[in-house]
C-alpha cells in the first residue's frame, strides 16, 4: 500500500478510535490488524451449541483457540492466563463491555495511599474524553452516580435489570451500602444503525445482534467511509527506523506470508498490553538494543491483569438467570478507596452478572467440574436460581511481572511469541478476600440461602495492561502525557499498556478515552510533528 | 479398519461402550433422566463432536482406556491417568446431554433468548425510589488534593 500518514497496528478499541477520528480529521490512514472481520451472523450465542463452541472456537483463551490470527502466549511463569481476541474490533468482539471509569483517586495513588504511582494526568483531564466515548460507544446507563464527579449523563437509558438485582439493591439500602445501575457499552435502544440489546446474555462471545459497542460496529463502519485504509491478515514484525531514529512505518507478514512493508510519517501502535511489548522487544536495533523506546527498561514491565474473584449467590426463587446483559446490571463501588483499618490498600469494583446456561453450571463457574448425582444437584440449584458479583479489584504495578521475547515459541509467521511471567500480589490476595466475604454478605442480606465463592483461576486475564506505561520522565516511563514515546518523536502508544496503575474498573472506557486524547493531541500538534 | 459410515471410527460398538461411560457420569436421578435414555451415543453425541471436531483424538482414546462395563471407581482413575481424555469426555457428553431438548424441558431451559427490551418502562428502583437513599447518602469518591502540581494541563 501507498505511504500513509499514520500507520496504525491493531484495529482494537484503542486502534479504532484513532482510525476513526484521524480519518475524520482527514488524514490517510493505514491500520495493520494481523486477524481477519468476523461477521456478527458466526456467532453461536442463539444456537444450542453456544457453551460447546465458547470452549474452543470462540474461547477467550488465545493459546486454547489456537486461531491463524493468534499468536501463543508462554504462560508457564504465571499465574493467570492472558485473554484476547485478535481480529478487527481486538478484544472489544469478546469483550463483556462493562463501561465504568476509573475514579478520580486512581490517578493519584501514591500521592494519596503512598504506593506505586501518580498518573501524570487526572480524571478532570480526562472526563471530556470518557463523556465523548460514551457518546462513540452508545453507552447506557444512568447519570449521577455518587461513585464519580459530576458530569454528562451516558448518552442511552440503562439496561433493564432483572428483579432479583432490584433484591439486591434493596439489601444495598439496609446496609447503607453503594449499588448503581450498571454503565455497558450496549445500546439499550437502537443507536446509530445498531439495534438494541435482546438480554441473550452471550455478549462474551460475540454479540450477534450487534447491540454491544465492539469497535468493529461502533467505529470500523465509519472509519473505513471516511478513507482508513484496513488490511487484514497483516502481522506487524518489526517497526522500522531511519539514521536519525524516527520511524518510517512497519514490516509485515500478509495473509499469504509474504513480507511487506508499509510507510508512515507516524506510528501508532494498539496491539493491546502484551502485543505492545512484544512488538517493541521485537523491533530492538543498533539505537535501541532492549528494544524500540525502552531506554527506561520498563517496555514489558509491570504487567498488570486484575486478578478476579466472584461469589455467586443461590437463591430459591426461579427466574431465568441465564438470561440478561453480561453486561453488569449493577455495579458497587462501596468498597472502592482504601480504607487504612484493611490490610490491603486499594479496593474493587463489583458488577453484577447473569451466571450462563447448564454446561456452564455443570462444568463449575471456578473450573471444578463434578459428574453423577453431584452433577444434577449442582445444575438444579445454579440453573434459574443464582446470580453473581464479579469483583474487580486494583493490582498493583510490580516490575517483575513481566512480558518478554521467548525463546523458542513462535506464532504461525516463525515471529517470535511473547512468554508472560505474573504473580499475584499478597495485597490482591487480601483484597480479593475482604472483597468476597463482602459480596457474599450482600447476595446473603438480598435472601440468598448460599453463596460460593469461587477460588481465583487462571483464565481470568482480560485485562492487559501497564507494560509501556506513561510518566513525565523518560528514564522512568515509555511514553509522556500524550502517549509518545520519550524516545522516538513519532511513535506513539496507545492502547492499554500505558496504564500507570489499573484502578479497580475494567479498563476500556479508559484505554478508549487516552486513545482519543492523544490522537486529538496528535491532530492539534500535526504542524510541529517531526516525521522521517 | 475405519467404518466409511463413522470416518471417526465412532462406531456403534464404540458408541454403546460411551453411552455406559455417559450413565456413570450423568445417572438418572430425581426425575433427570441418564444420558443414554436420551440418546446421547446418536445425534446428541455427533452434534457435540461437530462443535468440538478437535475432542475426538482424546475421546476415542479415553471411551478405549476406561475399564467396560464403567464403574465410577474406573472413571475416577481414567480422571487421573489420562485428565485430557477424561475432560474430553465430559464436555461431550455434558455437552451433548444439555442440548437435549427433553433435558432442556425439564430444567425449564430453552436456551439463550431474544427478549424485547422496553426502557421507557420506569424501573422499579426508580419507581420505589431505591436510587434516591444512594444518592442521599452522598458522594463516595476520594478527591485528590487540588494543589497538586501534576494535575495541571499541559
Ligand atoms: C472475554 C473478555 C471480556 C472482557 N470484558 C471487558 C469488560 O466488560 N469491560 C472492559 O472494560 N474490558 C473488558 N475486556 C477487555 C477489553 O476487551 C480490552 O481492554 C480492550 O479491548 C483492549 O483494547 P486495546 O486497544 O488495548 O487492545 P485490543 O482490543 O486487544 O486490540 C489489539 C489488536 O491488535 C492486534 N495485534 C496485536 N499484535 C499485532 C501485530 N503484531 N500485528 C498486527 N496486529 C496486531 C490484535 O489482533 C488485536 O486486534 C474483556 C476482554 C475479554 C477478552
Ligand atoms: S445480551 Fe445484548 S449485548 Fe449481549 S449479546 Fe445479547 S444482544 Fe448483544
Amino acid at each position: 500500500m501507498s505511504a500513509a500518514d499514520v500507520l496504525i497496528i491493531g484495529a482494537g478499541a484503542s486502534g479504532a478510535v484513532a482510525s476513526r477520528r484521524l480519518a475524520e480529521a482527514g488524514f490517510d490512514v493505514v491500520c495493520l490488524e494481523q486477524g481477519e472481520r468476523t461477521d456478527p451472523g458466526a456467532y453461536r450465542g442463539a444456537y444450542d451449541d453456544w457453551e460447546l463452541t465458547g470452549l474452543k472456537r470462540w474461547t477467550w483463551d488465545p493459546n486454547i483457540r489456537g486461531a491463524r490470527a493468534d499468536y501463543p502466549v508462554d504462560v508457564s511463569e504465571s499465574d493467570i492466563d492472558p485473554l484476547m481476541f485478535n481480529g478487527v474490533g481486538g478484544s472489544t468482539v469478546q469483550f463483556a463491555a462493562q463501561w465504568p471509569r476509573l475514579a478520580p483517586s486512581d490517578f493519584r495513588v501514591r500521592s494519596l495511599d503512598g504506593v506505586a504511582d501518580d498518573w501524570p494526568l487526572s480524571y478532570e483531564e480526562l472526563q471530556p474524553f470518557y463523556e465523548r466515548s460514551d457518546v462513540d460507544f452508545g453507552v447506557s446507563g444512568l447519570g449521577g452516580d455518587p461513585a464519580y464527579p459530576p458530569g454528562a449523563d451516558p448518552p442511552l437509558p440503562p439496561l433493564p435489570i432483572p428483579d432479583v438485582a432490584t433484591e439486591i439493591a434493596r439489601a444495598h439500602n439496609r446496609l447503607g451500602w453503594h449499588w448503581w445501575p450498571g454503565t455497558n457499552a450496549i445500546a439499550s435502544r437502537r443507536y446509530r444503525g445498531r439495534r438494541p440489546c435482546v438480554q441473550r446474555g452471550t455478549c462474551a462471545w460475540g454479540c450477534g445482534e450487534g447491540a454491544k459497542g465492539s469497535t468493529d460496529q461502533t467505529h470500523w463502519p465509519d472509519a473505513e467511509r471516511l478513507g482508513a485504509r484496513l488490511a487484514t491478515g497483516a502481522r506487524v514484525s518489526r517497526i522500522t527506523l531511519d539514521k536519525r531514529g524516527l520511524a518510517t512505518g512497519a514490516d509485515y507478514v500478509d495473509r499469504d506470508g509474504r513480507e511487506q512493508h508499509q510507510a508512515a510519517s507516524v506510528v501508532l501502535v494498539a496491539a493491546n498490553g502484551i502485543g505492545t511489548p512484544r512488538l517493541l522487544l521485537l523491533s530492538r536495533s543498533a539505537g535501541f538494543p532492549d528494544g524500540l523506546a525502552n531506554r527506561s527498561g520498563m517496555v514489558g514491565r509491570r504487567l498488570m491483569m486484575h486478578p478476579f474473584g466472584t461469589v455467586i449467590g443461590l437463591f430459591d426463587r426461579h427466574w431465568p438467570s441465564w438470561q440478561g446483559h453480561w453486561g453488569q446490571s449493577l455495579q458497587c463501588m462501596q468498597f472502592y478507596e482504601t480504607d487504612p483499618e484493611r490490610d490491603f490498600v486499594r479496593g474493587a469494583k463489583w458488577g453484577l452478572q447473569p451466571t450462563g446456561g447448564p454446561l456452564g453450571a455443570a462444568l463449575g463457574f471456578g473450573g471444578d467440574p463434578v459428574w453423577g448425582t453431584a452433577l444434577h444437584e449442582r445444575v438444579r440449584t445454579n440453573l434459574g436460581h443464582s446470580i453473581m458479583w464479579g469483583i474487580i479489584g486494583e493490582d498493583l504495578p510490580d516490575e517483575d511481572n513481566t512480558v518478554t521475547l521467548d525463546g523458542e515459541l513462535v506464532d504461525p509467521d516463525g515471529i517470535p511469541a511473547p512468554r508472560i511471567r505474573y504473580r499475584v500480589s499478597e495485597n490482591s490476595r487480601r483484597l480479593l478476600k475482604f472483597q468476597a466475604a463482602r459480596a457474599a454478605e450482600s447476595l446473603r442480606e438480598a435472601g440468598a440461602y448460599e453463596t460460593v465463592v469461587t477460588p481465583q483461576v487462571r483464565g481470568t486475564g482480560w485485562h492487559l495492561l501497564g507494560t509501556a506505561r506513561m510518566g513525565d520522565d523518560p528514564e522512568t516511563s515509555v511514553v509522556d502525557r500524550w502517549c509518545r514515546s520519550h524516545d522516538v518523536e513519532n511513535l506513539y502508544v496507545i492502547d492499554g499498556s500505558v496504564f500507570v496503575t489499573s484502578g479497580g474498573v475494567n479498563p476500556t472506557a479508559t484505554i478508549s478515552a487516552l486513545a482519543l486524547r492523544a490522537t486529538e493531541r496528535l491532530i492539534e500538534t500535526r504542524r510541529s510533528q517531526q516525521v522521517p | 479398519m475405519t467404518d466409511p459410515r463413522h470416518p471417526d471410527g465412532f462406531d456403534e460398538a464404540f458408541r454403546a461402550r460411551l453411552a455406559r461411560i455417559a450413565d456413570v457420569l450423568v445417572p438418572a436421578y430425581e426425575g433427570m433422566p441418564a444420558a443414554s435414555s436420551v440418546g446421547i451415543d446418536g445425534d446428541l453425541l455427533d452434534k457435540a463432536l461437530r462443535a468440538r471436531p478437535d475432542l475426538v483424538a482424546d475421546c476415542r482414546r479415553a471411551v478405549r482406556e476406561c475399564a467396560d462395563p464403567p464403574s465410577p471407581q474406573a472413571l475416577e482413575q481414567l480422571a487421573a491417568t489420562d485428565p485430557d481424555g477424561f475432560g474430553a469426555l465430559m464436555v461431550l457428553v455434558l455437552g451433548g446431554y444439555y442440548i437435549s431438548a427433553e433435558v432442556r424441558k425439564l430444567l425449564h431451559y430453552a436456551g439463550q433468548e431474544a427478549l424485547r427490551i422496553d426502557v421507557g418502562e420506569l424501573p422499579a428502583y426508580i419507581e420505589e425510589e431505591l436510587i434516591d437513599e444512594v444518592i442521599g447518602r452522598g458522594p463516595i469518591y476520594r478527591r485528590p488534593p487540588p494543589d497538586d502540581p501534576q494535575s495541571s494541563q499541559d
